[in-house]
């Protein structure tokens, strides 16, 4: 009897892998995810995260980025050892003046903590199936950017500067089909911009691969 | 009237300013404790918790310092 109707195997996860994804674990960048690039980092998941897609690419700024505010508190910790320095504090009682500490170092953990927690969530996803660009801003407003990778039309990256071409970081613009670009906060050329990350040149190998297995899926009508 | 005006010195207007501030920052420390766990949520990795760890153990800091501020200063 002929075969009328086969069951389709579910797809495993190394099918939907594309060759530089694998490259990248191969060459130590499945580590971790809290690295500035990581390749399908383990037990990370993503709000509205569809059962069976697959985060591939998880990136963040280079941590480099966060030198000017390291700087900036290593610098201003020692502030209250010259403080004897300015009359309108020295004229104040000693507790008061304790009290000005105190509040001077709980500012300054309070700075560290906020932008290392914009720093860290801050993230950009690649999955098998879609792209997607996580922007916190501050301490209460944020913003989604979502897109299938069929629907990108074209993916660079820049690396200006002299820092970004020592560390080897740039943004990776991604234009996409959509007319109205979502709100952003910052200046961005796209809404799609993945700022900072690190091997951007990598990013957009992958970006191309994926685009490319989508179009094929999509000739062959496997499209999820 | 004026033994008010006379007790009112800088210590006392820095002071009620500090406190007023540090006030401020431990609810600012709240919202931040509610925000680590609002991105964890929308970014969900096992090192999560360590920054909500951070997050609340800077709202403590922050509440026990400025209640002993507030209390002895």
């Amino acid at each position: 009897m002929p075969e009328v109707y086969t069951k389709k195997k579910p797809e495993k996860k190394e099918d939907n892998l594309v060759e530089t994804v694998k490259k990248l674990v191969a060459e130590g960048f499945g580590g971790p995810p809290w690295r500035a690039l990581t390749a399908c980092p383990p037990n990370t998941k993503f709000e509205a995260q569809h059962d069976r897609e697959e985060v591939l690419l998880l990136m963040r700024r280079h941590p480099i980025t966060n030198l000017w505010w390291l700087a900036l508190i290593a610098m201003l910790v020692g502030v209250p050892l010259f403080w004897n320095e300015f009359p309108l504090i020295t004229n104040v009682s000693g507790p008061v003046q304790l009290a000005l500490a105190v509040f001077w170092y709980l500012g300054l953990a309070f700075f560290a903590i906020q932008n290392l927690l914009l720093w860290f969530y801050n993230v950009y996803i690649v999955t098998d199936e879609r792209i997607i660009d996580v922007d916190f801003f501050g301490l209460l407003y944020k913003n989604v950017n979502t897109t299938q990778i069929r629907k990108i039309e074209d993916v660079n990256y820049s690396q200006v500067g002299m820092m970004s071409s020592m560390f080897n970081y740039g943004n990776v613009i991604i234009q996409t089909a959509a007319e109205q670009r979502s709100e952003d906060r910052r200046e961005e050329a796209s809404a799609f911009t993945f700022e900072a990350v690190s091997n951007p040149d990598r990013v957009v190998k992958v970006i191309g691969e994926l685009m490319e297995q989508e179009e094929k899926e999509e000739y062959e009508g496997r499209t999820r | 009237m004026e033994n008010l005006i006379q007790a009112i010195n800088l210590s006392l207007v820095v002071g009620l300013l500090v406190k007023a501030s540090l006030v401020l920052l431990t609810l600012l420390s709240l919202v931040t404790v509610r925000q680590a766990s609002l991105m964890d949520k929308v970014v969900s990795v096992p090192i999560g918790n360590w920054f909500k760890g951070i997050a609340w153990g800077f709202f403590w800091t922050c509440l026990v310092l400025t209640t002993g501020i507030v209390l002895i200063v």
